[in-house]
């Protein structure tokens, strides 16, 4: 497993949220993990976002999961960067993508699918969902 | 005779089901707002989803985390006397959950937040809307207009607001039938 890239929010001196992007031969796995609380998570992921958008292209990647099975909590403030990273891996992943989430959070069932743009069809027919239960 | 697991499944769920829904409820009343230097909302959220957790689902816990979060954010985002109070409440009685917010505001404020409440509409319609705004918003990454909206659109509360005496209290209503 190689790590192409992380990114993480600090609170109070301890790691509160991180996003690792890395790849298993050629899966490529972007996970969430934590919590989003901060005003502006911009201030500690802009890098991340950056990083990203220059080594994906650089991949050969086949196949494509988006986990959020651990997000446990994302605040209104938090919405437009989930949807920066997201979109960075749509631009540069050309197949399809599944999307692992957890069954029974309503930010991940009604409020996600908003963020996964999931009105373009475009978007649409290369998304799947895995439901997970809440770890 | 002898037990058998099955006995036991049906008297725990024969219990559950007959068990009186628990009663609980905090306030929390801070101030003056110019002193909160730490990250409030977040204080308040992690302690309702504990203590709604520790009584009912954490469905239901989480939906208090998200009210609150987004609530008492609000009113650290507006701070219209800095020596004045804000005030959150949270009650299960058995029937509902029922979280207020309360903190000065003015006339003005307090009519831009009933137009907000009243443009809702069903959780279906605050869920296009939702849509509508992030895209509208997005490009400038513009701060705030979401967490009203989402806790209609995303956990399907019901939303009111009332103002007297310079005060507006938002109360955000949540049916435990669903």
């Amino acid at each position: 497993m190689k790590i192409l890239t992380y990114g993480e929010i600090m609170d109070g001196g301890a790691s509160v949220f991180h996003s690792v992007a890395k790849l298993d031969g050629e899966r490529l796995f972007v996970t969430f993990e934590g919590v989003i609380r901060i005003d502006n998570p911009y201030r500690y992921l802009e890098p991340y976002l950056q990083e990203l958008d220059k080594t994906l292209p650089d991949q050969t990647v086949g196949e494509c999961v988006i986990d959020f099975a651990q997000l446990r909590f994302c605040n209104s403030n938090g919405f437009y960067v989930i949807m920066d990273i997201v979109e960075t891996v749509y631009r540069h992943v050309k197949g399809n993508i599944t999307v692992r989430r957890v069954r029974d959070d309503d930010w991940q069932q009604e409020t996600l699918p908003i963020l996964l743009n999931l009105d373009e069809d475009a978007i649409a027919s290369r998304t799947a969902f895995e439901e997970v239960r809440a770890l | 005779m002898t037990e058998t697991p099955t006995d036991h499944a049906r008297d725990d769920a024969s219990s559950a089901a007959n068990a009186p829904r628990a009663n609980v409820s905090f306030v929390v009343d801070v101030g003056p707002l110019s002193s909160v230097v730490g990250d409030l909302p977040t204080v308040v959220a992690e302690f309702s989803l504990a203590l709604v957790g520790l009584f009912y689902p954490s469905t239901l816990a989480k939906k208090a985390n998200v009210v609150v979060t987004e609530l008492v954010q609000n009113i650290v985002e507006n701070v219209l006397d800095p020596t004045s109070h804000g005030r959150v409440s949270l009650a299960i009685d058995g029937k509902d959950l029922v979280i207020a917010v309360t903190n000065a505001a003015t006339d003005e404020a307090a009519a831009k937040v009933r137009a907000k409440i009243d443009s809702l509409g069903t959780p279906a319609e605050a869920k296009k809307l939702l849509a509508q705004t992030i895209r509208e918003r997005r490009p400038q990454r513009l701060k705030g207009g979401l967490g009203l909206i989402r806790l209609v659109a995303e956990n399907r509360f019901t939303l009111s607001c009332a103002h007297s005496d310079g005060r507006l209290t938002v109360t955000a209503r949540y049916p435990l039938e669903g």
